[in-house]
């Protein structure tokens, strides 16, 4: 099932002003291909959330449209719209057994009880929690709640798949199993899905196409290598990878991008202020090489290791350079220098933070 | 313990020694206040349990029997022992009227309790979770409708029920207290309680409000409904003072009614103090039963609401 | 204040009953309202640089547009309501100013006055039955007696019962047992107990109470029967109101003190405190607010005690309203269709009862330590 969103758009009023209206999402537009898991992904109170919402029929849009294939679905009740949803918190019926959770659905639609009592071992099946269908869900763990969600989400074949933060309440370990789990889930059953989360690492890791939001606007959509290595701007560069991106005050000048005095690369830019940023991995230690900085300490981490240190021109406190483990410094070395990678160097015009691409 | 002691007594023998006495002298005295305090509540067992204790072996006593001077704690057989005639007595014969009563008390608490705890769940449901204009005003109004005393309705009741032509029907006895605020109000905080996720999620799963309210909201605060059909039940097994003004005649009266009234033996005029006690256990004894079976609804429902049944 | 208190409380009384659920609920309605404060919040930080657009009220942005359907849902209750609570109220109110007011009866000449309030407080209603200064003065007696003893008792057995571990399960139920109980059959039980049986002028049986205190048919004392004295009745009113009134306080007062954070105890120990100094300085101040809670109910409650005194006295409550009570006074009129009388005093009964919650109020906010 391919999702257009077209325009939406939804405003609430404030809750500390009176009479006052914030727009949680602004004019969003996006295609969500059919049978792909998409990310909706962004900080806390981007509007991914409501997003998501609108996506399943529990808030009206305050204006936009939501297709679902060929048909607009924008004020369809969420039951009629096909569509399977996983709470943050699960929202499991505490008072009925894993089995009654998993076929409610399905006994609203008036299903016979052996129909829905086979789909039920069916899509607890897929999720692997078949033996725990007569528990109730206060005797179940985080983990195998969240497996009761999505076979629940999951029992009435919706066309569209959405999860809200559906790792959130998991402890880390769980955290890495169910997300290789929610995947293997999407692949075997090809649903369309949408999740939301605000941790980058967890949407690059399983999204076939993540879609970055900043206050209820769309920032960036593609795949989510392409993003990494693609940013539109300042906010999607520095929302994406970890250790975060380093940044720096720095210009343009015939040809040459500079960090204070020193010449970190070329481009064919015109000459202006500019925010350079440079991943973390694009560093080259070179004794020779062109960047100078003041190390703070290097952290060894086995396979690679971190210099940590600072620099007058950077807009965060410390610089953090991602080099092999085998490349030998000098011990005690106070200052460092490094060559910078071209394709791991963005600039950005230093007013609207928007990339600034180079011609070739 | 005994080792760590050990060693003490070799390091400081004498601050040890004081350190034991004192221990003892402490058991003591912990010992002679736990005998107090078993005594203690003993003594208040005794003085709750013993009127019940009176009124079953006053019920099973002869009339001979309760009149002697020194009363017997057990039916003395010199004097005819245990009567379980007294019972027939009550049941049948010259207070006959009992059947009457008892099927007018059960009608009536069922009645009433089954058509009460609708309106209480239909009203706390909109109340916690719907919204309608004028909501809180109502909301405000019925709250402050609790601190008013229940005889300043009576007053003007008593002429509403009597002009509407209720004297001695059972609606009198069942319309006019099918509302109540406390419970209300208790189920509307139990509603509340549930997580608006559900709802929610209820809807995605394709449910209508009223199914979510019959399949979600009622069996998620099953307790608090049993509490309330329990209290609604009893109030209406106990409830003395509207019966008696509305319905003049005994046989559309309840069982306390029945209770306060007074009892011969055959062939005497004299009230039977034996059989007006036969009478109270009758009354007693199906409240017994409920508080057994439904002890913790019970106390879950007094506490809550802290209200009498 | 005190009403969430007896709530918190309530759980713990309430044991395993749905304790389990209502924890998952109350940790999920966390989370709801996390994730509805960080959508206000994203929502927030768009104020700024947003011009408002369109006035929407701020309860549909939680549950969804309004549903005047609602009306539907409390409309039995509105309904009843509005004939058997609101309009009682209003019409109590002008009743009570109706001088001669006797609706059932269909001549009636209206006046309007002040003259029922003065003729009931005067006890000069010329009807005979109850005297309001004697019931007012026995509701009195039996309230402020019997409510702070039951209440100290309660504490007592309390903490007592909150020391031991054997039997305390079957203690706790014994104590209960009284709560679920039919006033007037419990009443002529106790009755029984203070009655004196004979025929004509023979006194066959004293009653227990006599008997065990030694007295005999010579110099029994006369507790209900005729001729008895005032004090007497009211003594035997006020036993069966402590022993009613009991297993409540006990139920309420012994989960109090089973909440209370052990800490505490363990603080005042190593401070040197003795047993009664940790009993009076720190388990009742900070169970205070629940003892408070009890006088206010309990004092309310006596003000409408009622049915005891029947099952005790009769339905005339003694020969002729000798043990009357407020309540018993209301009803006495409604009965002889004097409605005027009845609404007035019943606007007295309700009056008095503010003045008492208002000097409740005024008095815990001063002594109840939090």
């Amino acid at each position: 099932m391919r999702i257009s969103i077209e325009n939406l758009t939804k405003i609430f009023p404030s809750r500390h002003k009176a009479g006052e209206n914030v727009t949680a999402v602004n004019d969003m537009c996006i295609e969500i291909p059919s049978g792909k898991l998409v990310g909706l992904l962004g900080p806390s109170g981007c509007g991914k959330s409501t997003t998501l919402f609108m996506l399943s029929g529990l808030e009206k849009p305050t204006s936009g449209h939501i297709i679902f294939e060929d048909e607009d679905v924008t004020t369809l009740a969420p039951e009629k719209r096909g569509i399977g949803l996983v709470f943050q918190n699960y929202a499991l019926y505490p008072h009925m057994t894993v089995e009654q959770n998993i076929m409610f659905p399905l006994v609203n639609m008036r299903l016979p009880k052996e129909e829905a009592r086979q789909r039920a071992l069916e899509a607890a099946e897929l999720v692997q929690i078949e033996e725990l269908l007569t528990r109730k869900p206060s005797e179940l763990s985080g983990g195998q709640q969240q497996r009761v969600a999505i076979a629940r989400a999951l029992v009435k074949m919706p066309n569209v798949l959405l999860l809200d933060e559906p790792l959130s309440n998991l402890d880390a370990r769980l955290r890495l199993q169910t997300r290789e789990e929610i995947k293997r889930i999407q692949r075997a059953t090809g649903i369309t899905t949408v999740f939301v989360t605000h941790d980058q690492e967890e949407a690059m890791s399983i999204c076939d196409q993540m879609v970055v939001m900043k206050l209820g606007v769309v920032q960036q959509m593609g795949e989510p290598q392409e993003i990494y290595d693609n940013p539109n701007n300042l906010f999607v560069a520095n929302f994406l990878g970890t250790p975060p991106i380093n940044i720096f005050k720095g210009k343009v000048e015939n040809g040459g991008i500079y960090i204070g005095d020193e010449k970190v690369g070329e481009t064919n830019v015109g000459d202006q202020e500019v925010f350079i940023g440079i991943r973390p991995e694009g560093f080259i230690y070179d004794p020779m090489g062109a960047l100078t900085v003041n190390v703070q300490n290097v952290e060894v981490m086995g396979r690679d290791k971190t210099v940590v240190s600072t620099h007058p021109s950077s807009t965060k406190p410390t610089i953090r350079s991602i080099i092999d483990s085998d490349i030998k410094l000098p011990k005690d070395a106070l200052q460092l220098k490094f060559n910078i990678k071209p394709n791991k160097l963005f600039l950005f015009n230093a007013e609207t933070e928007e990339r600034i691409y180079d011609g070739r | 313990m005994e080792k760590s002691n050990d060693l003490q007594v070799m390091n400081n023998s004498e601050f040890n020694l004081d350190a034991n006495k004192e221990k003892k002298k402490e058991k003591v005295i912990v010992t002679i206040r736990n005998v107090f305090v078993y005594i203690f509540l003993t003594l208040v067992a005794i003085f709750s349990f013993f009127p019940f204790y009176w009124m079953i072996m006053t019920s099973l006593k002869s009339e001979a029997d309760f009149r002697q001077a020194v009363p017997g704690f057990f039916p003395r057989a010199e004097f005819g022992g245990f009567q379980w005639s007294n019972y027939a007595n009550v049941l049948a014969g010259r207070n006959s009227v009992f059947g009457q009563i008892l099927f007018n008390t059960v009608f009536v608490g069922i009645f009433s309790t089954v058509m009460s705890l609708i309106i209480t769940i239909l009203t706390a449901y909109a109340l916690a979770r719907m919204n309608f204009s004028g909501k809180n005003i109502l909301f405000a109004l019925m709250l402050g409708t609790m601190m008013i005393p229940g005889e300043m309705f009576t007053v003007t009741n008593y002429i509403t029920a009597s002009r509407l032509g209720w004297a001695n029907t059972y609606v009198a006895l069942i319309v006019p207290f099918l509302v109540s605020i406390y419970y209300i109000y208790l189920l509307r905080n139990a509603f509340m309680q549930i997580p608006e996720t559900l709802y929610k999620a209820a809807k995605v799963d394709g449910i209508t409000d009223m199914g979510y309210l019959v399949k979600v909201m009622v069996p998620l605060t099953a307790p608090t409904l049993i509490s309330i059909t329990l209290l609604k039940f009893i109030g209406t097994w106990n409830s003395y003072i509207w019966p008696r003004l509305i319905n003049k005649q005994r046989a559309w009266r309840l069982l306390s009614n029945w209770v306060s009234g007074g009892f011969t033996q055959a062939g005497s005029s004299e009230p039977s103090n034996t059989l007006k006690m036969a009478a109270a256990c009758i009354t007693s004894i199906p409240l017994f039963l409920l508080f057994i079976f439904f002890r913790k609804y019970i106390m879950h429902g007094v506490s809550k609401s802290g209200i009498k049944g | 204040m005190e009403d969430k208190q007896v709530r918190d409380e309530s759980l713990a009384v309430e044991e395993n009953l749905d304790n389990q659920e209502m924890d998952n609920q109350e940790l999920d309605d966390q989370k709801l309202d996390d994730q509805l404060d960080s959508l206000i919040e994203e929502a927030v930080l768009e104020t700024e640089s947003q011009k408002p657009r369109q006035k929407m009220r701020l309860e549909s942005f939680k549950r969804g547009a309004y549903h005047e359907q609602g009306w539907l849902f409390v409309l039995p209750a509105v309904l009843l309501m509005c004939v058997f609570t609101f309009y009682p109220i209003i019409n109590t109110f002008v009743s009570a100013f109706k001088v001669g007011y006797k609706p059932l009866d269909s001549a009636y000449e209206l006046k309007w006055g002040f003259e029922n309030f003065v003729r009931v407080l005067r006890g000069d209603t010329g009807t005979g039955g109850a005297n309001f200064a004697r019931c007012f003065w026995n509701t009195l007696a039996f309230t402020f007696i019997s409510v702070p003893v039951s209440t100290l008792l309660a504490l007592l057995i309390s903490v007592a019962l909150n020391s031991i571990k054997v039997l305390q399960k079957a203690y706790q139920t014994i104590f209960f047992l009284p709560y679920l109980t039919n006033a007037l059959a419990m009443g002529a039980v106790f009755a029984t107990l203070f009655n004196v049986v004979g025929t004509g002028n023979t006194v066959e049986t004293v009653g227990l109470i006599n008997v065990l205190l030694g007295r005999t048919a010579d110099n029994y004392i006369n507790w209900i029967n005729l001729g008895s004295d005032i004090w007497a009745n009211r003594f035997v009113v006020i036993i069966y109101e402590i022993w009613s009134g009991l297993p409540f306080k006990i139920l309420i007062l012994f989960s109090a003190l089973q909440n209370v954070n052990k800490q505490y105890y363990d603080a005042a120990k190593v401070d040197g405190a003795s047993k009664s100094t940790i009993l009076w300085k720190i388990t009742v101040p900070l169970i205070s607010p629940m003892l408070s809670y009890l006088l206010i109910t309990g004092i309310m409650g006596g003000m409408k005690v009622y049915t005891a005194v029947v099952g005790l006295f009769g339905e005339s409550m003694g020969q002729e309203y000798e043990v009357g009570t407020m309540v018993g006074y209301l009803y006495n009129y409604i009965e002889k269709g004097e409605t005027g009388y009845a609404a007035a005093g019943s606007l007295i009964l309700f009056g008095i009862i503010m003045i008492i919650t208002l000097i409740n109020l005024y008095v815990s906010k001063k002594r109840v330590h939090y």
